[in-house]
């Protein structure tokens, strides 16, 4: 389908100042809008027939939080570390309110984006479909879309909360590689972050021992933030009982974030 | 049932609770505090479920407090249901307060009337 809002915008500005659409060409449309382009994912003909030769993930999968071993310590660089060293004195501090200053949002309910979409205390399901997997996650209903119908990354991403993903199968492994992240976006707890040059490389796949665990290993590599890749490894355990739940975080909301950046609680609404 | 594992997974490695919305640290989780509560409403909602209660303070005045529990998400899992508590219920809450003062927290557990223990878990 063509996006035809922000065309039709543009046509409107160039017949309101004609002069202004003479004097310079306008930038190259980023990949995601690209008008005449047909992904093979959204091609007229797809082949249902192999996703029978995909794994079987079905079902919903929950956080096994703390079971991926001791985590490894990023190398971070630059004012990344000086960021993270300074937060990290502060919660040695002893200040009560050391986590509370750590937070810093526009809102409580704002999401994480990658790689946080894929470590929140709440469970993860996976759809297959011809040419793409797509990840939902329950809290704040996030959608992940990692296409595997062999388009490229794009060139100069617009930088998002859940980036670009591309990805292919190696055997029964799905292999996601994943940029265009926003400069400043949270990698780890506690003040570990990253530039927009973040590329991440995630391994996802059963346990080999066990058919119920989930292995998703990831390796970060971000030349601005990082002196060597870091790597994680979360665990999850398939749930065939479960569905997800509904979660919009604007309906009770009682956390905003004063000036400060820090996070309040309001009291009861009359 | 299914979802318990999570909060006993997030205890052994850091010893308090995992937040997607925001962190413990506005709350003394060192300090648990019992009172007997009257329930004035009970909000099944996202990202947190709240229950208000009026407490006895120790001049004998009312006051009205807001105790924050995690999202219906995690808690259907629990036992509870947006039925659980209703206005009027007379019930034993313990939380762990607010580090401000105000009159808010975080639960750690109700005891409703008629004995049933339901966690925020």
């Amino acid at each position: 389908m063509r996006r035809t809002g922000p065309l039709a915008l543009l046509g409107a500005i160039a017949i309101a100042a004609p002069g202004l659409a003479q004097q310079a060409a306008p930038p190259a449309m980023p990949q995601i809008v690209v008008p005449d382009k047909v992904w093979p994912a959204s091609g007229e003909r797809v082949d249902y027939g192999a996703l029978a030769r995909l794994p079987d993930w079905r079902g919903i999968w929950t956080p096994m939080l703390g079971a991926g071993g001791k985590p490894e310590v990023p190398q971070l660089i630059g004012s990344y570390k000086a960021l993270y060293d300074k937060i990290q004195g502060l919660i040695r501090s002893g200040d009560p309110n050391a986590l509370l200053k750590v937070e810093r949002r526009a809102s409580a309910c704002e999401p994480p984006g990658m790689p946080g979409i894929m470590t929140q205390p709440y469970d993860l399901e996976f759809l297959f479909t011809p040419g793409r997997v797509t990840i939902i996650q329950e809290a704040y209903m996030q959608v992940r879309r990692v296409f595997t119908d062999g388009r490229p990354l794009p060139e100069d991403p617009d930088p998002t909360y859940n980036g670009s993903s591309i990805g292919h199968w190696e055997g029964d492994t799905l292999v996601v590689t994943t940029v265009g992240l926003r400069e400043g976006g949270q990698m780890g707890r506690n003040g570990v972050t990253h530039s927009d040059q973040l590329k991440i490389s995630e391994r996802i796949h059963l346990d080999a021992r066990d058919k119920d665990q989930l292995v998703v290993e990831t390796i970060f590599e971000d030349p601005k933030a990082l002196a060597a890749p870091w790597h994680t490894v979360a665990r999850f355990k398939r749930q065939r009982g479960l569905d997800q739940i509904e979660f919009i975080c604007a309906q009770n909301d009682r956390n905003p974030i004063n000036e400060n950046g820090e996070v309040q609680f309001e009291p009861p609404q009359q | 049932m299914h979802r318990h594992w999570m909060a006993l997974g997030l205890a052994l490695a850091m010893a308090a609770p995992a937040a997607a919305h925001h962190s413990f640290a506005m709350f003394d989780m060192q300090k648990s505090v019992t009172v007997t509560a009257k329930v004035t409403e009970f909000r099944w909602t996202n990202p947190h479920s709240f229950m208000h209660m009026d407490v006895a303070d120790a001049g004998g005045a009312t006051i009205n407090w807001a105790i924050e529990m995690t999202s219906p998400n995690n808690l259907v899992n629990g036992g509870w249901r947006r039925s659980s508590l209703k206005p009027g219920d007379t019930v034993t809450v313990t939380y762990h307060p607010l580090l401000n003062g105000k009159p808010g927290g975080s639960l750690v557990k109700v005891v409703l009337a008629n004995g049933t223990v339901l966690e925020n878990k």
